[in-house]
């Protein structure tokens, strides 16, 4: 099990607020832009497609990966981080 | 492929049901999450699972690896020695998992088994990556001696990996490092064989008459210095230097089985054949030597001899062993101290080594023992409660603690300063004019 990025403890550290999407932990400024072209600019939209995939971490996955063209490692991290800041806050 | 296109083109809500039908789960159906239940659909439908393999396989706890770890090494996996064939195919297949099981099978020694149960233990631990590479260099030779091990530990218990390593290393230290102590579990195996013993080698040497002025204590003092154990050697050696070979008094050589590596020679004019264990010292000039060489003198340890009794041609100082020194002050080269038989500093003696040989000597080498003692000159016992029932006279109890006096504070010294301000004093006395 690899370390935690310190985007990621950055990100579950604290609410997510109106924070943008490349502040999640496996979006930087490609997948960022391929997100905001897709209507998905805030970390909370991309929250809201998590909620609303229940969570469901394939699902999610391949949602990642249709949406922006993420690597798995990349859909990787951005699940786990919604997921753990989801334990967290939610 | 036609009747999946459909699914294109209906609704959002027609899609849920589709997906409710095929027992995925409720997902509401979003313009962005169309594509994927749309996908998770069609493979629904047509029963491929897309992902299903790359999920399976990350969702995979490790526990299942460590659980593989678990798996004991039964008997049969064993096996592996004895089939040089299949442990190669098995390589070949995995390295690591061969390798692992290299090292669950190396303590077994085992051979009794198949090696048809060996395919039950193909997931292996991680836990022994520490281990891996060490067992992998070591099993060449491990296998070479598994014939030999099979042999005797056939009925002993299994061991783990750990305690196999540790047994081999501890016997190749012992049989390399440290040959002096003959281990009977080594020499049931391969007995050491110790060069160090080899008394042919130092007897000659020493018997030789071109070496006699020339060989000194230091030369000797580098086979001494990589040797584990020195206290029990500066021991031998202390014993060793005590003997005295006066003529018409032979030193017993078997009362001298000391494995002291001084390099000593028997006395001369012991041709036995128990001159290879004898480990002695001869100080003094010795008439079996025939000559007025000092014998001792070419064995003993160049210390810097200070004091009452000092050697006058002092040789070099004692660095490797220092606490020779003080010992070596108060030797006397006149006179001799007969070595301790009742000692029990010698590290190296053995019952077995002693026993056999202290019987016939015994009362006549006692009697010698306590005329050297009994000798004004002799040296000062360090264990003077060894030998009960010594008396020396009030004279030589005097004149030891004199001397001693004499050599710590200069006593003569402050004797001689004393009795001459006393003397001038008187001088001045008598020749003053009186007032």
């Amino acid at each position: 099990m690899s370390g935690t990025t310190q985007k990621y403890r950055n990100f579950v550290a604290e609410p997510m607020g109106d924070k943008s999407v490349t502040e999640l932990a496996g979006i930087g400024e490609t997948l960022g832009g391929r997100l905001t072209e897709a209507g998905f600019d805030k970390a909370y939209t991309v929250l809201g497609q998590y909620l609303v995939l229940k969570k469901d971490e394939e699902l999610f996955k391949d949602w990642m990966k249709d949406v922006c063209h993420a690597s798995s490692k990349q859909a990787s991290d951005c699940y786990n981080c919604l997921n753990d800041w989801c334990e967290e806050f939610l | 492929m036609a009747d999946l296109s459909y699914l294109d083109t209906i609704s959002n809500k027609e899609l849920h049901k589709k997906c409710l039908e095929y027992g995925l789960p409720n997902i509401p159906v979003a313009d962005s999450s169309r594509q994927v239940i749309l996908k998770r659909l069609k493979s629904a439908i047509l029963g491929v699972p897309v992902n299903k393999k790359a999920t399976a396989a990350k969702k995979t706890p490790r526990r299942e690896t460590i659980h593989g770890s678990k798996v004991t090494p039964s008997p049969a996996a064993a096996a592996i020695e004895t089939s040089n064939v299949k442990r190669t195919a098995n390589r070949n297949s995995n390295n690591s998992i061969s390798s692992r099981r290299t090292i669950g099978t190396v303590p077994s020694f085992d051979n009794s088994e198949t090696s048809s149960v060996r395919t039950v233990h193909t997931t292996t631990t991680v836990s022994d990556v520490d281990s891996q590479s060490e067992e992998d260099d070591n099993y060449n030779s491990i296998y070479r001696q598994n014939e030999q091990y099979s042999q005797i530990k056939q009925t002993a218990p299994r061991r783990s990996v750990s305690l196999s390593k540790s047994g081999v290393l501890t016997t190749s230290y012992t049989r390399e490092v440290d040959p002096l102590e003959q281990e009977p579990r080594d020499s049931d195996i391969d007995a050491p064989q110790s060069h160090t013993y080899e008394r042919p080698r130092a007897a000659a040497a020493h018997m030789l008459p071109s070496y006699e002025p020339a060989i000194e204590r230091s030369t000797y003092r580098p086979r001494y210095a990589g040797l584990p154990k020195i206290q029990p050697l500066a021991q031998t050696q202390l014993n060793s230097t005590s003997y005295f070979d006066d003529g018409g008094y032979e030193l017993p050589e078997h009362n001298v089985p000391r494995n002291t590596f001084s390099g000593s020679s028997a006395p001369f004019g012991h041709g036995s054949t128990l001159g290879s264990s004898i480990r002695q010292r001869q100080t003094g000039g010795s008439s079996n030597l025939g000559g007025s060489i000092a014998r001792g003198a070419l064995l003993l340890p160049t210390t810097k001899i200070r004091g009452l009794y000092s050697q006058p041609e002092t040789t070099k100082p004692n660095t490797l062993y220092p606490e020779l020194n003080e010992f070596y002050d108060n030797r006397n080269p006149d006179t001799v101290e007969p070595m301790d038989t009742d000692s029990d500093s010698d590290g190296y003696d053995t019952t077995a080594q002693r026993t056999p040989f202290e019987k016939p000597y015994s009362k006549n080498y006692s009697q010698k023992l306590s005329n050297a003692r009994r000798s004004p000159l002799a040296r000062p016992q360090l264990r003077p409660t060894i030998i009960p029932g010594e008396q020396e006279s009030l004279v030589d109890q005097f004149r030891r603690v004199f001397n001693s006096l004499d050599r710590q504070y200069h006593l003569k010294l402050y004797l001689f300063i004393a009795l001459t301000v006393i003397l001038l004093t008187f001088i001045y006395v008598l020749f003053s004019p009186s007032t």
